[in-house]
């Protein structure tokens, strides 16, 4: 193609992208059709990473074709593997992709479609993606080194320590609030609650099968447990309705935490194999699929967004979480736009897989802007519910009422219409007993995608097994981050209680890990304890503190970005994680401020122990323990933001001073052999 | 004036001519039926590698490779002994 050609279609792509992105933020009072909205995220995706990224590995990184990768150069056949980078791009794909991008959207439907459209997509173009992309090449540069290695060797000791903290802290909550969802999910729904306890058997099922029957057949393994996830599901209808086996399923909020809590315990201490691999597996076999069929769904169908681009909740009274719109979406969406976590996955198994430097860059860059289109998706599901719908189903009952009739006055005054008899409707079409105040996001996000499948494929009649596809989707998705971070958690307590005492360290030593999972478990179930007995429903205090962690981590990874382009002697282009870094520490400094000393009671921690306080009655002082302890970690928190960045400033201004050498830490060049392919 | 022979000529010189171009259609045709077949083949052949390693059985067979060993039951339950540290400490996102 000639380059007058090429110019012309990025040309095209670019008026084409301003077009969508105009419509979706200038139209108000209609409602517009959510391809407006993909075509928005596909022009702005395609521009950014054919201009934006390649202007960053061209200018700032200078991705260097001949020089040799640790997957080449370090190449065990075990954990330093060269490989294919469509390869690696769906492994890193893989594990990026969690229940993160479809939660935080959804919850943040709530201010309209708009701020988080806007959010997740310039979020994900300027900072996620550019984060993904820095961090896997410095790693790649540095023999696969880990985040909190890279932090300890480029900006100092406390950046190393102030890392760990802030991943087992992210760890953490991050597992509070993913069982808190799955709570709020199944609580007396005895067709989810059937459906996913089976996945439990159907996984130990899945482990023997691989292990006895038919070793090393992972792939058809899961063929095998999505068939029998699938006749779960359906077998679910069967027992929801059967007047004696039905109640066996119907759980209260704290019986399932508790259930969550064993169950979580038994998957950090039983063997891999057994229940964390096949879960895993199953999980990520689903995850593909279902994203996949989603996209798929939404360009068939073309639904139009019922949500409005704002909403008279941008003013902070929002019912899902209060808080105004600036910080509170982009503490809520997380995963979408930037993501920490995504920082260790990109130093973690993927460097030691990239083949060519030159693949970091479709396989960092490229990887998050899937992870992007996935939140987009999540959006177009929450915004296209009713606005009625989708406040009655995440408003808690605190918030709008205990009864449906009240919950349905009080959110139709807020002029989003919405009836008892219509929710109640909806409710049986999805074969659940009540659909209202169920917080967390994933039966919004359910009740959503159930709508746009059905409406694809097998039409009102099959809306119930939509739904619980849905949710068994999302719980299986979250219940194996809630495994892996158990396990994860326990491994990071077990290395730093072996510096105390030896035999704590051991990873095999049973009583060490009975322990250490025991102290994880309980570090996690303390806050989902606390959500579970919050009369706002928990996912209001509790989701900001895990943004606010996710965004701690993210601050960390930029820092050290950062860091390294300064020593690189690119300090000119250093803006290109500086400015993200900037955006992050306004947002996590201005929503850490408003969750503790705010003096609404819905908002800060403090205020509302106090406004608990001049209302003694029961259970009062542990809602008032539950309060100062969430101020308190958040507090914490961003303490070690703050330490972290003076750390980061003091190294940049020694070496942009010259008092101290612009050495970077990399592994010496080595020429590939693959130099003579492609890039 | 046209004899019945040159119209019968013209008539199967153009019958010839047509069925060459359709010829060359038909293989112009084949070959980009061929091509198409191949990329698809190899976008599918991409994507159970993808799923292989995704899913570690390509890690199974770099095991098998590396120990020189034949798949069994036993050398499946070595390779599942060997990586269950590095499996039990992969964090997956959020």
């Amino acid at each position: 193609m000639s380059k007058t050609a090429r110019l012309l279609i990025w040309i095209a792509v670019a008026v084409l992208g301003a077009l969508a992105l105009a419509t979706i933020a200038l139209h108000r009072g209609e409602q517009i059709n959510a391809m407006w909205m993909v075509l928005a995220a596909f022009c702005s995706y395609a521009l950014g990473y054919r201009f934006y990224s390649k202007f960053i590995s061209a200018k700032v990184l200078a991705l260097d074709a001949q020089r040799a990768t640790p997957a080449e150069r370090l190449d065990d056949g075990r954990d330093f593997v060269p490989t294919n980078k469509w390869v690696v791009f769906g492994h890193h794909f893989a594990a990026i992709a969690g229940p993160g991008p479809l939660v935080g959207p959804v919850l943040a439907a709530q201010f309209g479609y708009l701020p988080g459209t806007l959010w997740i997509l310039a979020g994900a173009v300027f900072g996620g993606c550019v984060q993904d992309f820095v961090i896997l090449l410095f790693s790649v540069r540095r023999d696969g080194k880990s985040l909190t290695e890279m932090a300890r060797g480029e900006i100092g000791r406390l950046g190393g320590f102030v890392a760990y903290l802030a991943i087992l802290s992210i760890i953490v909550i991050l597992l509070a609030v993913a069982a808190l969802i799955v709570v709020n999910a199944l609580k007396s729904s005895p067709w989810g609650a059937f459906t996913i306890a089976m996945t439990i058997p159907i996984a130990l099922l899945m482990g023997l099968y691989v292990r006895r029957l038919r070793p090393g057949k992972v792939l058809e393994s899961s063929v095998v447990g999505f068939v029998l996830v699938m006749l779960a599901i359906w077998g679910g209808q069967w027992v929801s309705h059967n007047p004696s086996i039905g109640p066996w399923f119907t759980f209260t909020a704290p019986t399932l935490a508790i259930v969550i809590m064993i169950y979580g315990y038994a998957a950090s201490a039983l063997p891999v194999w057994l229940l964390l691999a096949p879960r895993d597996y199953l999980s990520t076999f689903v995850k593909l699929g279902t994203i996949g069929m989603l996209a798929l769904g939404i360009v068939a169908l073309r639904p139009t967004l019922h949500m409005p681009a704002l909403t008279r909740f941008i003013d902070g009274s929002g019912p899902v979480f209060a808080g105004k719109v600036f910080p509170f979406a982009f503490i809520t969406i997380a995963c979408g736009a930037i993501s920490g976590f995504h920082s260790l996955i990109s130093s973690g198994t993927t460097p030691k897989l990239i083949r060519r430097e030159l693949e970091t860059r479709m396989v960092g860059y490229g990887a998050m802007l899937a992870e992007s289109a996935v939140a987009i998706m999540a959006t177009i599901a929450a915004c296209v519910l009713q606005p009625g719908t989708y406040f009655a189903i995440n408003s808690p009952a605190g918030v709008v009422g205990q009864s449906p009739e009240a919950a349905a006055a009080t959110i139709s005054s807020w002029g989003f219409p919405v009836t008892a008899a219509g929710m109640h409707a909806l409710a049986q079409a999805v074969g659940e007993q009540t659909l209202f105040n169920r917080t967390g996001g994933a039966p919004a996000f359910a009740v959503g995608m159930a709508n746009i499948f059905s409406n694809s494929l097998g039409g009102q009649a099959v809306m119930a097994i939509w739904y619980h596809f849905a949710i068994m989707f999302e719980a299986l998705f979250i219940l194996t981050v809630l495994d892996a971070g158990t396990r994860v958690g326990r491994f990071m307590v077990q290395d730093a209680l072996g510096h105390l005492w030896k035999p704590l360290g051991r990873t095999s030593w049973y009583p060490s890990i009975l322990a250490t999972s025991a102290l994880i478990v309980a570090s996690w179930g303390c806050f989902l304890w606390q959500g579970v007995k919050d009369p706002l429903g928990g996912i209001n205090s509790l989701w900001p503190l895990f943004g606010i962690a996710n965004q701690l981590l993210a601050t960390v990874a930029l820092c050290a970005a950062t860091t390294i382009i300064i020593k690189m002697g690119k300090a000119r282009y250093s803006a290109i994680t500086l400015i993200p870094l900037v955006w992050l520490v306004a947002v996590t400094f201005t929503a850490s401020w408003h969750k503790m000393f705010d003096p609404n009671p819905r908002i800060g921690f403090l205020a509302h122990a106090r406004l608990l306080a001049a209302a003694p009655g029961h259970e009062v002082s542990r809602l008032i323990f539950n309060d100062r302890l969430d101020a308190l970690v958040t507090g914490i928190l961003i303490c070690l933001v703050a330490m972290i960045l003076i750390e980061s400033a003091v190294e940049w201004m020694r070496v942009l001073s010259g008092s101290k050498p612009a050495r970077v830490k990399e592994s010496p060049f080595v020429l590939t052999r693959f130099a003579e392919e492609q890039g | 004036m046209k004899t019945k022979e040159q119209d019968s000529f013209k008539h199967c010189h153009s019958e010839r001519a047509s069925a060459r171009e359709e010829s060359a259609v038909c293989l112009c045709g084949a070959g980009a039926l061929a091509r198409e077949l191949k990329r698809l083949k190899l976008a599918a052949s991409l994507l159970l590698s993808m799923l292989r390693e995704v899913f570690d059985e390509s890690a199974y067979a770099r095991f098998l490779a590396r120990h020189r060993v034949a798949h069994s039951r036993e050398a499946y339950a070595d390779f599942l002994r060997e990586n269950e540290l590095v499996k039990a400490r992969r964090p997956r996102c959020c």
